[in-house]
């Protein structure tokens, strides 16, 4: 059991990405049916479908920096020392992090805004700022997973 | 402040920052120094993801990795070894055809590269054929994937464009095959030259025989055929058509061929996740990139001073695909498209130019910069597969580079090539 609990704590953004983007295909799915065979399509699934994806797209990012499969040029760092390439993966991973960081702070700021000014959404009329927490949330485990990674980088140069 | 965004992003790109980071630091620092706002910047991000085009992106992914897992590549590959295998240079035939073919599936070149040359890599080794050679051959014909459609790249220039989709996906079609087609005058000239292949007669037993094999591989071969066929008869739109074909391969690894456990459907939808991240991360990054760009005015100046050198269209249009070709080695069609098409569209306009047209070329071009030396993402995949040092490819690429070239100058050429199957279905 408390194996289970911590495989679920280093995969959590893994479980929840898997469980959106299945939702969202069955909710398309759902409205492709509605659709063509009763002829009303159920509109709210729209709003649902595009703001899940920006939730996917956090926790998907974070399970990629986590495994490294984030899209680089690598031209360069193949042509360099071994020690100077650590030194550099470092710095870019320190610069991530402060990205993030910001990110993350400009987000809040924008959640605090929303909902001081109560701002709902377009056809669901839901509170905006439930959508708006994947930013700072997303981010915060976007800048653990940086780190979680970095450090098994470094203990590997030991 | 225009030139802080570009050195910026430059130096963090070749110090092997990843693409979507190296384009959001400076875009950052930007909105910061040149006051534009830096409230601006979560709302943007949200909004560049949030839109209902996008949705059939990790959608599309999702298809193309539940048919790649279930099996359909690798009865493909053998229906298609069963047809052209056996002759001299036939895999090189083989992995065209099937890349090509793929491509109307997944979308993504390094994906189909990595999918194919995963099963074809070591099959051709086995026949004789340099791996070099292979590597080279499935990264060019990998690279198909972002034009022939359902292309993720074509989504992406259609919502920032705002141009059809089904128009885009339609008019990627001819030259999608005709750059497909091209490979084949290098591949199998050099096959035949240096006499890779055709040596193993043992695989034609009846086992794998063109009408077994036909058999096998319908189901798969049927995927395309239902994604485009609803696409272009208005059934479905993009996002409709991914579903559709979440579905439809799910159904084929539950049920036709069995060959998908629970554990392998929460796999692919982890890795879909992952993969689709990627994109929209550079999506929500580049879109705050290019609105930085914009309002400081630098994109508008580079603009100007691109059509300043010449006011004939053609030589403009040279420069432009020359600077795409630069780019599109250096960096993913998603993050060009924001980068360059800011300061592409206004051209467009001046000269008039089809976008649809101008969306098929500029994809084109930049599939060939995705295995073009010395940086080539789909070289960087297959090199791996074959275990051989990039290198060691450069001399078998360049007729492949050549070759599509010249479907790139027939496809610029001849504006009906692309635009005559998005006319005669009324898509545009």
């Amino acid at each position: 059991m408390q194996c289970n609990i911590k495989w679920f704590v280093a995969h959590f953004e893994e479980v929840l990405s898997a469980v959106l983007l299945s939702l969202m295909a069955i909710l398309a799915f759902a409205g492709v049916i509605t659709r063509y065979v009763f002829h009303t399509p159920i509109a709210f699934t729209e709003e649902l479908e595009v703001n899940a994806l920006v939730w996917l797209t956090l926790f998907g990012t974070a399970a990629a920096f986590r495994r490294g499969k984030h899209l680089r040029m690598l031209f360069l760092q193949d042509k360099i020392p071994e020690s100077l390439r650590r030194w550099l993966n470092i710095t870019i991973n320190l610069l991530t992090i402060g990205l993030f960081v910001v990110l993350g702070y400009l987000g809040y700021m924008q959640l605090i805004d929303e909902k001081f000014l109560e701002i709902t959404s377009e056809s669901l009329n839901l509170p905006q700022w439930i959508y708006t927490t994947c930013i700072p949330v997303g981010c915060g485990l976007i800048v653990i997973r940086i780190i979680e990674a970095s450090y098994t980088e470094i203990k590997e140069w030991q | 402040m225009g030139t802080l965004l570009f050195i910026c992003f430059f130096i963090l790109l070749l110090l092997g920052t990843p693409i979507a980071v190296a384009i959001a630091i400076p875009a950052f620092l930007v909105i910061w120094a040149a006051d534009l706002g830096t409230p601006v910047i979560a709302p943007n991000f949200f909004a560049g993801i949030a839109k209902f085009p996008l949705l059939a992106i990790p959608l599309f992914v999702l298809a193309g990795f539940i048919l790649e897992r279930c099996g359909i590549s690798l009865r493909i590959i053998r229906f298609a070894n069963a047809l052209v295998g056996q002759r001299t240079g036939g895999l090189a035939i083989v992995a065209i055809l099937v890349c090509v073919f793929f491509g109307g599936v997944s979308g993504s070149g390094p994906a189909d590269a990595a999918a194919i040359g995963a099963i074809l890599i070591p099959a051709m080794y086995a026949q004789g054929y340099k791996k070099s050679y292979s590597a080279a051959l499935i990264a060019s014909a990998g690279s198909t994937a972002i034009i022939v459609p359902p292309s993720i790249a074509l989504i992406v220039y259609g919502s920032i464009t705002s141009t059809s989709v089904p128009a885009l996906f339609a008019a990627g079609a001819v030259p999608g095959f005709l750059a497909g087609l091209s490979l084949l005058i290098p591949a199998v000239w050099i096959a035949r030259k240096k006499g890779f292949g055709g040596k193993s007669k043992a695989e034609n037993t009846d086992e794998y025989s063109i009408g077994k094999t036909f058999r096998e591989a319908i189901w798969g071969l049927l995927a395309p055929v239902i994604i485009l066929g609803g696409l272009y008869g208005g059934i479905f739109t993009p996002t409709e058509a991914a579903v559709v074909a979440v579905f439809y391969s799910l159904f084929l690894g539950l049920v036709i061929y069995r060959s998908l456990s629970f554990k392998d459907i929460y796999n692919i939808l982890v890795e879909a996740s992952e993969a689709s991240a990627v994109v929209l991360l550079i999506v929500a990054f580049a879109g705050l990139f290019s609105w930085a760009g914009s309002t400081i005015g630098i994109l508008d100046t580079i603009a100007e001073s691109l059509m300043s050198i010449s006011s004939n269209e053609w030589v403009v249009l040279f420069l432009i695909q020359v600077l795409i070709f630069i780019g599109g080695m250096l960096i993913d069609a998603v993050s060009i498209f924001y980068i360059f098409l800011p300061i592409f569209m206004p051209i467009m306009v001046h000269f008039g130019w089809d976008p649809i047209w101008f969306g098929v070329v500029m994809t084109l071009n930049l599939a060939i910069g995705q295995f073009t030396p010395p940086v080539a993402v789909n070289l960087y995949v297959t090199t791996q597969l074959a275990n051989i040092r990039l290198e060691e490819t450069f001399k078998a690429v360049w007729p492949m580079v050549l070759a599509m070239l010249v479907a790139l100058v027939i496809v610029i050429a001849f504006p009906a090539l692309s635009l005559w199957i998005p006319d005669f279905f009324g898509l545009m």
